[in-house]
């Protein structure tokens, strides 16, 4: 056996992985008679029949698709139909799929403008915005198969570094896969958090038009605060049909889980 | 002036005289036949001086006012014989509800202590006849009071007239205010006007001094009718609208009851000489008009545009602009007429969409509104300035008036033109200019909006299924590593098999190079030079080859030299490797008898091979 053979049977391997990696992912996405729909939806949207393109939409999510787009041509008609709440908890759903989207974030902005409660936030840390920030660069997805590419690199590298016997050539090679053997596990890790945060599912929507958080699981508890419909909670703890929630500026008590739904 | 005189002294002459002795009695007087809901008076006269009256039992009547007490006394002289008659009258104005036969029980009253019962009445009541105008309300319910002065809502009285009972919202309801009267009146005074609660009102004889006069009968009875006010009505919501009743003060000149008739003409000339008496007296009364309801009707929610803004009537519209075709920053007047009948008050302004280069002022808005006997109606303009900042190609899109007409019922749209423009660069302060000079504007926002949706096709993805975290992307993450494990072990045997190969090598060069010498010798013996020169030669440069691992590509001299070197062979037997090398080369190609030299090649060919092996042990 010879060092050309060697070659060109592992670039032969290294060839069929990566084309079960593409393959796969395109696995997870899918283009098929949805689209039909969605096209018409959208015209229906364009020309104003905003109820029956919601139809359409809805009828691709029963489908049990999803993207991200979907969501947020949802969040617009329910925008459009003066439902802020709906449309709230629609470009929620949008940004989980799509963290970095700006469109989406600006129409949800403007979605919020509309609802009552005007909620001060706990300001951030600026390494912990500048972490969420590198965070939503990309979805969990993304970060992954960005994690895997880079792995593929690194041995692409490593594997010169083995058979170089060039010593410029072979410590090149040596850091160069170090590096990005490192990017990998970062890349892999953000990829960790983002799909954490994805399937753990803790931020809601207020539905109710108006709901009274009290100071414990039950209707003879205190009343604490009243929010209204469109307000973002993040629920910590469920007990029964209660859930313990949190607003944004801090503030935690407990609500009917039937007056918020789920991102 | 000695006639006069004459008289007063013949009258005061006569007073003393004894009264002729008269019978007391208790006269009641009432029509014989009344219209059901008319008024009527029922009067009671009793010719004496009254200590104590008590009215009949009238149920069956509506007691409008009374009893009224009036006395009068007459005194009538008769061929010296002089007659003081002395009279006490009890008024009731009242009418009758329904229609039948009814008969008023007997009154009394005390008169130097006797009583007197007056006789019973009958009274047939007529079926109502049907009011003149259709809002008029059955005289009934003119709550007319009688005054001292003997004034009766049968001399005068106060009617409203509306011109339509449920007109729509918005509708102008014409509402006429009549004075029906007998008598002369002199002055009039608007005491109390309507509440005016659910309507916008607009007068209609604001300016007019000369009051609308004819007469018309009423009940077979000859009155003036003054139409002492008019109003237009606009109802501002819809249902029943209760117009509240108007009241006046009146002052009428009444001619005095207690005339004194004497039958002579010379004391009936004597007592209407408007020295001794007057004959008329300004009597001040009240009058209250009837209250009546308007049903509005809503505005139909049926095809009503968007753009209606309550408008109601019959208008006429027209939207002018004075030019097209300017430079920036002169002015362009956009004027919008609008007139009609109807409430042009209530017009509002019309909502243009200018561009945003376009500086627009509140438009001025006149209004003028001229008032008639047929209501209100009136031109109302509208006019925009409007200063374009910069050049450019504009559009002012059309924008919709409507109204709501009640004639026709339905809403009648009216469409603006489209006004464009081209507005060339102007001078000074253009922002297009794009001069150093010239001011910078930040952009003008006119509203937000929400980005628009995406298109497709979208990337669909099933709900829940997530490429992290799946199968797939731990068999792809686990991959390279199991690659690269892979790529070690394939390399690591490689290098093992070449390190072999050099191993065979080295072990069956010496193998070959005798073989080849063998061969070399077999060609000595033959005595065929070539070939054996060539054998000789192969089996040296294989023998190094071979043994020392070089590819028979890079062998010279040079290398075999470096190479014997760098295995630590002593420099003298390389030196006699070269030369034996060298040798032979020059052997194959030079002319002439090699078999000497064939014969010596040999042994040092053979000689040096043994000496290098003995050096590499």
């Amino acid at each position: 056996m010879t060092k050309e053979s060697a070659y060109i049977k592992s670039s032969l391997w290294a060839l069929v992985i990566l084309t079960i990696v593409f393959t796969g992912v395109s696995g997870y996405i899918v283009a098929g008679p949805a689209d039909d729909t969605i096209i018409e939806a959208n015209e229906e949207y364009s020309n104003g029949y905003y109820e029956h393109a919601l139809e359409l939409y809805k009828s691709v999510i029963n489908q049990g698709f999803a993207s991200s787009d979907l969501y947020y041509n949802i969040g617009n008609t329910y925008f459009k139909l003066n439902r802020f709440p709906e449309a709230i908890l629609n470009y929620e759903r949008a940004l989980v799929l799509a963290p970095h989207d700006e469109n989406i974030r600006f129409n949800l902005e403007l979605a919020r403008k509309h609802t009552i409660d005007k909620i001060e936030s706990i300001p951030e840390l600026f390494y912990e915005r500048w972490f969420k920030s590198l965070i939503n660069i990309n979805t969990a997805d993304g970060w992954g198969a960005f994690g895997i590419i880079l792995l593929f690199i690194a041995v692409v590298f490593a594997s010169i570094f083995l058979l170089s016997t060039r010593r410029g050539i072979r410590s090149f090679s040596f850091y160069f896969s170090l590096i990005l053997l490192l990017l990998s596990i970062g890349s892999l890790s953000l990829a960790y958090l983002q799909h954490n945060s994805r399937t753990s599912n803790r931020d809601a929507i207020v539905f109710d038009p108006s709901v009274t958080v009290k100071s414990s699981p039950s209707e003879n508890s205190i009343d604490l605060f009243v929010i209204h419909e469109g307000t973002k909670v993040r629920i910590y703890d469920i007990m029964g049909d209660w859930y313990e929630v949190r607003i944004a500026s801090g503030s935690q008590g407990w609500i009917k889980s039937s007056s918020v739904e789920k991102i | 002036m000695k006639n006069k005189g004459y008289k007063i002294s013949i009258l005061f002459s006569l007073l003393p005289v004894i009264l002729m002795a008269q019978q007391i009695s208790l006269s009641v007087s009432v029509p014989a036949e009344v219209q059901a809901g008319q008024q009527f008076r029922l009067v009671y006269t009793l010719n004496a001086e009254a200590d104590n009256f008590s009215g009949p039992d009238l149920k069956n009547f509506i007691i409008l006012s009374g009893p009224s007490q009036s006395t009068s006394s007459n005194i009538q002289i008769i061929n010296n014989q002089v007659t003081r008659s002395f009279a006490t009258t009890f008024t009731y104005i009242i009418a009758a509800q329904q229609e039948g036969t009814f008969t008023i029980p007997g009154a009394k009253a005390g008169s130097g202590g006797k009583q007197y019962t007056s006789n019973t009445a009958t009274i047939k009541v007529r079926g109502a006849s049907s009011p003149p105008s259709g809002t008029q309300s059955p005289q009934q319910q003119q709550q007319q009071r009688q005054s001292a002065g003997g004034i009766t809502n049968k001399d005068v009285f106060l009617r409203v007239v509306a011109d339509k009972k449920s007109p729509y919202m918005g509708e102008q309801v014409i509402v006429t205010y009549k004075l029906y009267t007998r008598l002369q009146i002199s002055s009039y005074q608007i005491e109390q006007s309507p509440g005016t609660s659910g309507f916008w009102l607009e007068e209609l004889l604001r300016d007019s001094r000369k009051l609308k006069q004819y007469n018309e009968v009423v009940d077979g009875q000859q009155y003036t009718v003054a139409e002492i006010r008019q109003v237009a009505l606009f109802p501002q919501r819809s249902g029943k609208l209760r117009i509240e009743p108007l009241e006046i003060d009146i002052v009428a000149r009444v001619q005095q009851q207690a005339q004194r008739r004497t039958g002579d003409p010379f004391f009936d000339s004597f007592f209407n000489d408007p020295f001794f008496s007057s004959r008329y007296q300004n009597v001040n009364h009240k009058l209250q008009s009837n209250a009546f309801e308007l049903d509005v009707k809503p505005l139909p929610v049926q095809n009503r545009p968007s753009e209606f803004s309550g408008a109601v009537g019959d208008f006429n519209f027209r939207a002018t602009i004075d030019k097209t075709e300017l430079a920036a920053n002169e002015p362009i007047n956009l004027k919008v007429v609008i007139n009609g009948k109807g409430n042009v008050r209530l017009i509002d302004k019309l909502n243009f969409q200018f561009p945003p280069s376009f500086e627009v002022y509140d438009p001025k808005i006149t209004t003028d509104v001229q008032v008639s006997q047929n209501g209100v109606s009136g031109t109302r303009t509208l006019e925009y300035l409007i200063i374009p900042r910069s050049a450019g190609k504009y559009t002012i899109k059309p924008v919709s008036f409507s109204y709501f007409n009640p004639q026709r019922e339905t809403y009648v749209n009216h469409n603006t033109p489209e006004f464009n423009f081209n507005i060339a660069r102007g001078e000074g302060h253009d922002i297009t200019a794009g001069s150093a000079i010239a001011d910078q504007q930040s952009i003008q926002y006119i509203a937000s909006d929400i980005r628009f949706i995406r298109q497709a096709p979208f990337k669909l993805s099933k709900i829940g299924s997530y490429f992290f975290g799946s199968s797939l992307f731990y068999i792809l993450l686990v991959s390279p590593l199991i690659l690269l494990v892979v790529f070690v072990v394939l390399l690591q045997n490689h290098i093992k098999n070449n390190r072999d190969i050099v191993r065979v090598k080295n072990k069956r060069a010496t193998s070959i190079a005798r073989k080849r010498l063998k061969q070399a010798e077999q060609f000595l013996k033959e005595k065929s030079g070539e070939k054996f020169f060539n054998e000789l030669s192969q089996a040296l440069w294989g023998y190094l080859s071979n043994k020392f691992n070089i590819p028979l590509s890079e062998l010279s001299l040079e290398t075999v030299y470096d190479r014997l070197t760098a295995k630590s062979v002593k420099p003298e037997v390389i030196d006699d490797f070269i030369k034996v090398l060298e040798q032979c080369e020059f052997a194959r190609f030079a002319p002439g008898d090699k078999l000497h030299e064939m014969d010596q090649l040999y042994e040092q060919g053979l000689n040096i091979i043994m000496r290098i092996e003995k050096e590499l042990k």
